[in-house]
């Protein structure tokens, strides 16, 4: 078994200038929890996750407060500002994919695969030769074909 | 001559390599002491042996002693504790949430180092006005200017003090009695001045200040009883420092002392300890060490002492002053700690040529002390502090540092000029 065995050709991909609110409303409808960013030619520029969509709202400085904010429960104007979103358009995917994204080769191993999403600690990982995107693995994917193709892995 | 020029020329090669920061500062200085040393050998004038006497042990073992205690304190949460504290005080007034921070950095500054403060002071301060709704940059710049300047007040405060300290052989107590009353009025000279280019900013009360007393600070504690006994191992440190020229004690023994106590007392993980320990500054400091006394050796920098004699000729206060603005200019563009190193055998030689001029230390820390101010590149928490700034919704870019530090720097420098020319220094 091999990447391109298990991967989803099908993948739904936003361009880099896409709004925030229709990226909200993939999410919805496909119930996926992140999406490739790439640019008119397929390449892969990025992904947009749920968790990125949240963190636009934290401000940066947040991550050298360490510990700090655990004993802060009430923050006053940042938590009014949070609340009433008033940014929410003017964020494009660009702005808030995670720039890159884990990438497979097509015939790499399924071992492999669980091995590098592991080691990224992702949820999805791309699959693509010279960065053009092939196709998309999530971690579903993988228990399926486990689980379900147990006996055709076996027979292989 | 020769030799002289050789090791100018390697020198000035790792203070370009410092100010284009086209390498790491610490392999640039490190590049320039083995090259120190390698010309020393061939050309005969600076052995193995002689460079490694040329290593200030006592500036080391001070840094090294006050990193270790800060580590282990900062671990308690006690840094935390003081800034939300402070912002309580404050009762929501801007302008009275930038004097008890700004000026308690400061203070806190003289006693241990810029970087860390700011380090963990600056972002609390920055959450803290975000809760608040103000503006964060008048109040982040407090921070910084002032740690810069309040650390010139002691012995410790600034490692160019612990510089001059070690090389001029004045104790704890001549720094204070020197240093600190003239470092205290600038601090709120600087406060005044920066309030009053941030006015507009700092006016009116802020909205959420119920939030900021909703915080309770002593949550931030995360070790209570590890805090007291950190905090008494600093208290016995500080006590042994006012006494260390009558009990024979050399500052670096007694940081290290320090240490050691609050190692003794709160047996933190050593390892997570040492991690926190800057070794690229102590490298740092070691290297140029090498480097400046390859320098010494042939001779050059106490022909440059002798070629500026003219000016004390001419007047003594002209001479300060004109040490004073050199410092101030240098330390803004290359920082402190290179310049100071450089200055510390010229002033020896002055010394030694009976120039009547104990006043010449002082005035060199005064001018690399308050000059760190003068561009964003001058100091480490400088450089710290405006990286923190640019995570907020007001960075601090050039235009507002040239518009507000820039202005202190020199008033500052003024104002010590004017001592000078009072015959105060």
């Amino acid at each position: 078994m091999k990447a391109r065995d298990v991967m989803s050709k099908d993948v739904v991909t936003v361009s880099p200038s896409v709004g925030m609110r229709e990226i909200y409303g993939i999410f919805n409808k496909t119930r996926y929890g992140g999406i490739p960013v790439v640019s008119r030619d397929k390449k892969i520029l990025g992904m947009v996750t749920k968790a990125e969509v949240l963190s636009v709202f934290l401000p940066d400085y947040f991550d050298m407060l360490g510990e700090n904010i655990i004993f802060i429960d009430d923050f006053g104007t940042l938590d009014e500002e949070f609340e009433s979103l008033p940014s929410f358009e003017l964020f494009i995917a660009e702005d808030i994919m995670k720039k890159g994204a884990v990438i497979v080769e097509e015939d790499v191993s399924l071992l492999k695969v669980v091995a590098v999403m592991r080691k990224y600690n992702v949820r999805r990982i791309l699959v693509a030769e010279d960065n053009i995107l092939k196709g998309i693995i999530t971690r579903g994917d993988i228990c399926r074909a486990f689980f379900e193709n147990g006996d055709k892995l076996k027979n292989a | 001559m020769l030799n002289a020029t050789i090791a100018s020329i390697i020198l000035l090669i790792a203070l370009y390599l410092i100010i284009t920061e086209k390498v790491d500062r610490v392999i640039a200085v490190s590049s320039g002491a083995l090259l120190m040393i390698i010309a020393g050998i061939v050309f005969g004038f600076y052995s193995q042996r002689q460079a490694l006497a040329s290593i200030d042990f006592n500036t080391l073992g001070l840094l090294l002693g006050m990193m270790i205690i800060v580590s282990i304190l900062k671990r308690t949460g006690f840094f935390t504790y003081i800034a939300i504290s402070l912002a309580k005080l404050s009762r929501g007034r801007p302008w009275m949430l930038m004097a008890l921070l700004g000026i308690s950095t400061a203070f806190i500054s003289m006693m241990v180092d810029n970087v860390t403060t700011i380090m963990i002071i600056g972002p609390i301060s920055i959450l803290v006005c975000d809760i608040l709704g103000i503006n964060p940059l008048p109040i982040l710049m407090s921070e910084i200017l002032l740690s810069n300047i309040g650390g010139v007040g002691t012995l410790i405060g600034d490692p160019p003090n612990i510089l001059i300290g070690s090389a001029s052989g004045h104790s704890f107590n001549d720094f204070l009695l020197n240093l600190f009353p003239v470092t205290v009025i600038v601090v709120f000279l600087s406060f005044f001045i920066l309030k009053f280019i941030h006015r507009r900013h700092l006016s009116g009360k802020a909205r959420n200040f119920q939030a900021v007393l909703n915080i309770d600070a002593r949550k931030a504690v995360k070790n209570p009883m590890g805090m007291v006994k950190c905090l008494l191992a600093l208290f016995v440190t500080f006590s042994l420092f006012f006494f260390h020229e009558h009990i024979g004690l050399s500052p670096s023994f007694i940081a290290l002392l320090g240490a050691g106590l609050a190692f003794l007392l709160l047996r933190p993980d050593p390892e997570q300890i040492f991690r926190d320990v800057e070794w690229p500054i102590l490298a740092f400091f070691a290297c140029f060490f090498v480097i400046i006394g390859g320098l010494q050796e042939t001779g050059v920098l106490s022909i440059l002492a002798k070629k500026t004699l003219f000016l004390a000729d001419i007047d003594i206060r002209l001479y300060k002053i004109s040490l004073l603005w050199l410092a101030g200019i240098f330390t803004s563009l290359i920082g402190a700690v290179p310049f100071t190193m450089v200055m510390l055998p010229v002033i020896k030689t002055l010394l030694t040529l009976g120039i009547n001029g104990d006043s010449l230390w002082w005035i060199l820390a005064l001018g690399v002390g308050f000059g760190a101010n003068g561009l964003p590149i001058g100091s480490a928490a400088s450089i710290l502090g405006i990286s923190i700034s640019k995570k907020s919704r007001s960075p601090i870019d050039i235009k507002t540092w040239l518009s507000s530090a820039t202005i202190i720097s020199i008033v500052s420098l003024i104002f010590i000029s004017i001592l000078i020319l009072a015959g105060l220094f």
